[in-house]
């Protein structure tokens, strides 16, 4: 997915998922689908990542988020962001805004 | 993003549900816990739906299932109990059934019945005295001889059963007695669980003192008994390793544990009434994955107990329905715990 493309592009978490950081000594994220089970642990970036798709805030002000809060280089992150946003629309995970 | 499959401890666990397919009801106990005796069940095609999403979450889960049938008196509704019976027989995901009743409605036909069964493991019939006078005061008229019967068909047709006993003001000088009935009818299993208030009047609650006191003498007469004897009394509860360090265990409820209702409601456990959600309505996967009362119970470091700091944590955890009973706080201090007291 090109820069253009996404640039402006609105998701949110689909219906059919959680998310979940537990708080206990050791910080745990997961991401549950509620109707088929399926459990996904995650890492810190990606929950940080797809908590922000709330259905108001466009890519590129996640993108603006994420830079601001993790020190990767800006590109790097950016093709990053795009990478996951593939994945995770991919697995319905990520719903476009219409 | 890992898929949690790949955890290769997540294949090992066992799963309990306590399953209340029937509200319907023969006797009215003096400590039961339900509110009404509704005769209205949910369908027979909504009751297999369910035990069709329970095999599928132990198979989602890689959990291998343990079910209890219950009720009410699960033998009222003898056709849907026989078709879960069926149902779980067949399941892949669950390897043991149980059946919790009152026993009053079994006799020889239904004991044969039930050894055709190779998955149901064990007969749970609650017995709440050492003699018909106690246990028909608390169960009423005849329900004692009727339970004892029951008893004697099941052991006759050489299924295994287990006895429970709920502790009240009513019965706490027969423990032994009711041990001593169990040694002699020759019943595998015994459980003696303290009556959590949570309809009956607070006369049939016991007092830590009472508490400590029974508990410790069952504890000297599990070890008279010694581990290879025929009957095998349960102290893997909490509590259970303040009489001796090698007993109890931290209660499953929010880990391995759910207690269904016979509308398809769910509760963490029958006696910690906070209604979490409906099988039916929201799948057993929102449930289980959204409840803060189930993330809350997960999280040993909230309690807001000594229960946290206390060294016997792992193997106790005190009873949650008791403190919430209790306190209205299912995180505060069990209220039976006599760890802070002296023993001499």
């Amino acid at each position: 997915m090109s820069d253009l493309e996404n640039k402006g592009k609105i998701y949110n978490l689909s219906d059919d998922f959680v998310l979940y950081r537990g708080n206990s000594q050791e910080e745990r994220f997961f991401l549950f689908n509620i109707k088929n089970g399926k459990i996904y642990r995650l890492n810190k970036v990606s929950y940080s990542m797809l908590e922000l798709f709330d259905g108001t805030l466009g890519t590129e002000d996640i993108f603006n988020l994420l830079s601001k809060h993790f020190n990767v280089e800006r590109n790097h992150l950016k093709a990053d962001l795009y990478r996951m946003i593939d994945e995770w629309t991919g697995r319905n995970i990520l719903i476009e805004r219409g | 993003m890992n898929n949690f499959d790949e955890n290769p401890k997540a294949y090992q666990k066992t799963f309990y549900i306590q399953w209340h397919f029937t509200e319907n009801c023969n006797l009215r106990c003096k400590h039961c816990y339900q509110k009404s005796y509704d005769l209205k069940n949910i369908s027979k095609q909504e009751i297999i739906k369910i035990a069709g999403i329970l095999d599928n979450a132990m198979s989602v889960w890689k959990h291998k299932g343990r079910v209890s049938l219950t009720g009410g008196e699960p033998f009222l509704q003898e056709d849907i109990l026989f078709s879960l019976l069926d149902f779980f027989s067949h399941a892949e995901n669950f390897y043991w059934i149980g059946i919790l009743t009152n026993g009053t409605l079994i006799d020889q036909n239904i004991a044969k019945r039930l050894k055709t069964y190779p998955k149901l493991k064990e007969i749970q019939i609650s017995i709440d005295g050492a003699t018909p006078e106690t246990h028909n005061a608390i169960r009423g008229k005849a329900a004692f001889e009727r339970a004892i019967e029951g008893l004697q068909c099941l052991i006759r047709n050489d299924l295994k059963t287990s006895v429970m006993c709920t502790l009240t003001t009513l019965n706490k000088t027969e423990v032994i007695d009711i041990i001593d009935l169990c040694l002699n009818l020759g019943v595998n299993y015994l459980t003696f669980e303290r009556v959590t208030p949570i309809n009956n009047e607070d006369k049939l609650s016991l007092n830590m003192n009472e508490i400590k006191n029974i508990y410790e003498q069952i504890a000297e007469r599990k070890k008279l008994l010694g581990k290879n004897g025929l009957l095998k009394i349960r102290t893997s509860r909490p509590l259970w390793c303040l009489t001796d360090s090698q007993y109890g265990a931290f209660c499953p409820v929010g880990f391995t544990s759910l207690c269904v209702l016979h509308d398809g409601g769910v509760l963490p456990c029958r006696r910690l009434e906070i209604p979490i959600g409906n099988i039916l309505n929201d799948g057993i996967y929102k449930i289980w994955y959204t409840s803060p009362v189930l993330w809350d119970l997960r999280q040993k470091n909230r309690m807001n107990s000594t229960c946290r700091l206390c060294d016997f944590l792992s193997q106790c955890g005190g009873c949650r329905a008791m403190a919430y009973a209790q306190y209205g706080d299912y995180l505060a201090i069990d209220p039976h715990c006599w760890k802070g007291i002296s023993t001499s």
